[in-house]
């Protein structure tokens, strides 16, 4: 049994599990061996947060305020939608003074 | 993260669209309504609105790319003709504000005195603030080129000086653009050359805002590590529409600024 094509899948597996996108490692390349830029740890966490597979939709993920901006912009568009048809209607049917 | 067995990304269900699509028309109705009952609060509701869709969908597709990983080589070529054929299609829409200017410029009416500039219009001196514009979005256009080669050498710090630094001088040439407007001797509605001007003018300079707003963005985007040094579609869409807008500038500058003297 080829043991080394037996590993293949596991080495693709572990790949995927390592978050990074293409590049972020060579970014670094620059600080010196045993240093982290401090950036890098703050992404890590995005990475993992947005990578959970709950189900919610990328416009939701990001949390409580995501929510809120989501829920009032919807509101917005509600209210400006009327606020259309009132003037459509007034533009329409003008008073008599 | 890609979980499909293609290079391709479908995305997510997503509200934007909608709320784009009605921002646009509260934008629209509300424009109508400015100008036939002296309202401005439907326009100013469709811009607001407009402004929240596009800064949260443009935050998904940094979330999608950055921080999912969606973004493939076929997804960003995607991109990259995406970017182009949308700066083509601003290149003719300045074309048809250059056309108007020569319309007006190379056969000057009666009414306007037979000539260019027209009788009685006070032209900008061309060698003063225009000339500093100029050379203000030359340098800009250095710094952000210095700014991609930092990124694509892995030099954070000397990217981040230089997108800064394009930034400052986008910001320079809009407050020297509106101290130009605010002092000129003329209006939109002095005869074609007020009109053509301002409209030829003031189209560039909402582009110029634009422009900086994107450049901000990628800025704020490098500050959080979000590009790598092979990875930077953002800011390379963002280097182009400078550039874009840079070269805009030159034939206002050359057509109507110079020649038009």
């Amino acid at each position: 049994m080829n043991v080394t094509r037996m590993a293949a899948p596991c080495m693709k597996l572990s790949k995927s599990l390592v978050v990074p996108h293409s590049g972020v490692m060579a970014r670094f390349a620059s600080v010196t061996k045993g240093q982290v830029h401090p950036g890098y740890e703050k992404i890590k966490e995005k990475y993992k947060h947005f990578q959970i597979e709950d189900g919610v939709p990328i416009h939701l993920k990001g949390g409580a305020f995501d929510r809120f901006l989501y829920y009032t912009t919807l509101a917005g568009c509600g209210v400006g939608l009327v606020m259309c048809f009132e003037y459509y209607y007034s533009a329409a049917f003008p008073k008599k003074c | 993260m890609i979980k499909s067995n293609h290079a391709f990304h479908l995305v997510d269900q997503s509200p934007w669209p909608l709320t784009g699509a009605l921002g646009a028309l509260m934008l629209t109705s509300g424009i109508v309504k400015w100008f036939h009952s002296f309202n401005m609060t439907l326009f100013i509701s469709g811009l607001i609105i407009l402004v929240l869709t596009s800064i949260q969908w443009w935050r998904d597709i940094s979330r999608e790319s950055t921080f999912q990983g969606l973004h493939t080589l076929v997804v960003a070529k995607g991109m990259r003709w995406g970017m182009i054929l949308f700066i083509t299609s601003e290149v003719l829409f300045f074309f048809s504000f250059f056309w108007a200017f020569f319309h007006s410029s190379l056969a000057p009416t009666m009414e306007i005195g037979l000539a260019w500039p027209p009788t009685g219009i006070q032209v900008f001196n061309p060698i003063q603030v225009p000339l500093l514009n100029t050379i203000i979005l030359l340098a800009s256009g250095v710094t952000v080129t210095w700014a991609h080669h930092g990124l694509m050498e892995n030099k954070f710090s000397q990217t981040l000086q230089g997108l800064m630094s394009t930034v400052i001088l986008g910001l320079y040439f809009t407050a020297l653009q509106a101290m130009e407007y605010i002092e000129a001797s003329f209006t939109i509605a002095d005869s074609a050359y007020g009109a053509t001007f301002f409209v030829a003018t003031g189209f560039h300079g909402l582009h110029v805002i634009i422009g900086t707003t994107f450049l901000i963005t990628c800025l704020l985007r490098h500050k959080s590590c979000h590009f790598s040094s092979t990875h930077h579609f953002g800011f390379e869409a963002a280097a182009w529409y400078w550039h874009f807008v840079d070269v805009v500038w030159l034939f206002l500058y050359m057509t109507i600024y110079w020649w038009g003297s």
